[in-house]
């Protein structure tokens, strides 16, 4: 095989069960197999994801997605880091927080929405809470493992060179900190995104999330499933380039075999 | 004590020693105890006194907010089960998500044991699963509402959905990391392929299945009372939906801490059964 023939079966293959699963949905539903109505049909729903751009729906609600989920998550990173940091380094505040912390991370925090609604009221200020308090705990948990990886010996070290508290957060936490994040990010907005949906479903009027409901709300299957197909687009591309960021940007450290 | 080495002898004679001399009745370890134990009251006692001073004081923070007796009466008379959906919603939630969860993980089972050796081929199902994983799943739930109808089917379906990737990335994983040594090793006393996937693949699987489990768990008491606030007319979930109709905000308060409470538990159990489960391993 040429090595261009090689390439185009190397992108060629993968894309067959993706192919076959719409074909089969295509022809199932086509033939009165599964009820069309119920369940659309991958053409519809291409069309009416056409439609949504053309009536202007496609981009406004994507954008109001994405700049909320990376608001929210940007908030969550900087508030993460700095909990983070006090309970890596100090052992009596990780155990003083610690149960606190255990209750957040197991209590279903998709639900305080309706608060949210309430005490902020709508707007984009409950949708970012929401997402922040989704990321948050997740978050923390990895900065301050991050933080207490870092060895004793690197600390004493910079110490000993007159690092001062500045400079011991600036040279030694924070590079290993950005690390946890980075290795960490592509999970995290994966939260991020779950929380904006979540926002956009319950109390909205803008988003992916509206979208959806207003397909459901009006019995209309093929804008569920053209939401659903936008959400998986917009998530698959950010998984994309976080690792692509992600390998570029560790690119200097030794591979694991 | 005869048989106390030299060490641990002057290691226990120093602290009776010292602990008379320093602390009275508490060591050191106890004084740090003490101390955690304080400061995680005062962040407790804290923030239950601010939200009251808060709430009677202000009377907006009170209509957002309600105050901590309210809730806790809430609380009280729901466990009394003189609340209209009583103690019955829980096991609803906890029914829905235990059926959920055990049809999630055994279809993540399936799945991975079949795909894992054909995603060999050049990756071939990897760009299916990552699409199909990258989808927010709480956005399933209107669609499997819309399909199943309000009920347990749609909250059986919608939760198997949300956790069905977590095991088959873990049991994915586990297949994969079978050392080839071992199976060559097993093929080499004149093990067959069920002696190879009973002797090999079951235990690797098993401690993988476990690593994934706890996640799961959460993960599907979340699940089911999203899909219940969503859209259903039981559950807690619906507890906390139609509370917030009536802007009952004790009532949303209540339901919510009762659902963290019981995930708290739950998880707890779950690490405590997986750290026996797995106590082997690492001994």
């Amino acid at each position: 095989m040429t090595r261009a023939a090689r390439r185009v079966v190397a992108l060629g293959v993968p894309l067959i069960p993706i192919v076959g699963l719409l074909a089969l949905w295509q022809w199932a539903s086509s033939t009165g197999r599964i009820d069309s109505l119920m369940f659309s049909r991958p053409t519809d729903i291409w069309r009416e994801v056409l439609d949504m751009e053309e009536a202007g729906e496609l981009w406004p609600n994507l954008r109001s997605t994405v700049q909320l989920l990376l608001v929210g998550w940007v908030l969550a990173t900087v508030i993460g880091i700095s909990l983070g940091v006090l309970i890596g380094r100090s052992r009596l505040a990780g155990e003083i927080i610690s149960p606190f912390l255990t209750f957040l991370n197991a209590a279903p925090r998709l639900l305080l929405l309706p608060l949210l609604l309430i005490i902020l009221g709508f707007g984009p200020a409950p949708k970012i809470v929401l997402v922040v308090s989704v990321v948050v705990v997740v978050v923390i948990f990895n900065v301050a493992a991050g933080t207490r990886e870092i060895p004793e010996a690197v600390v004493n070290h910079a110490r000993l060179l007159g690092a001062r508290r500045r400079h011991l957060f600036l040279l030694v936490y924070l590079p290993a900190i950005a690390l946890w994040i980075g290795s960490t990010a592509r999970v995290t907005v994966g939260y991020a995104f779950n929380g904006i949906v979540a926002a956009e479903l319950i109390g909205a009027n803008s988003g992916l999330g509206f979208l959806l409901t207003q397909g459901q709300a009006t019995f209309r299957a093929d804008t569920i499933f053209a939401s659903l197909f936008i959400m998986a687009v917009l998530a698959v591309a950010l998984d994309q380039t976080l690792a692509q960021l992600e390998r570029r940007a560790t690119r200097w450290m030794p591979r694991p075999a | 004590m005869t048989t106390q080495t030299p060490t641990e002898h002057a290691r226990t004679s120093a602290v009776s020693r010292t602990v008379p001399l320093r602390g009275g009745l508490l060591g050191a370890v106890g004084r740090r105890r003490l101390v955690v134990l304080a400061g995680r009251s005062l962040i407790f006692l804290g923030v239950l006194g601010g939200w009251q001073i808060a709430s009677a004081t202000d009377d907006s923070v009170r209509l957002a907010l309600s105050d901590p007796q309210s809730v806790a009466g809430w609380i009280v008379s729901w466990l009394r089960g003189d609340e209209p959906s009583g103690i019955g919603a829980l096991g609803h939630t906890l029914w829905a998500a235990l059926v959920g969860g055990l049809l999630g993980v055994a279809a993540g089972i399936v799945l991975a044991v079949v795909i894992t050796p054909l995603d060999k081929i050049r990756g071939l199902f990897t760009p299916l699963v990552t699409v199909l994983n990258a989808v927010p799943k709480i956005a399933l739930a209107p669609l499997f509402v819309f399909l199943f109808g309000l009920g347990l089917t749609a909250s059986v379906y919608y939760i198997a959905a949300a956790v069905v990737f977590i095991e088959y990335f873990g049991v994915s994983a586990g297949i994969r990391s079978v050392n080839p040594l071992l199976t060559q090793h097993v093929r080499l006393l004149g093990g067959g392929r069920w002696a190879l996937a009973r002797e090999v693949y079951l235990p690797t699987i098993v401690s993988w299945l476990f690593a994934g489990l706890r996640l799961c768990v959460t993960w599907a008491i979340t699940s089911a009372v999203v899909i219940e606030y969503l859209g259903s007319t039981s559950g807690l979930g619906y507890v906390i939906a139609s509370a917030q109709q009536i802007s009952d905000v004790a009532a949303v308060i209540g339901g919510l801490i009762v659902v963290s409470a019981v995930a708290v538990v739950i998880d707890q159990v779950v690490v405590a059964v997986d750290r026996r489960a797995l106590s082997w391993r690492d001994a």
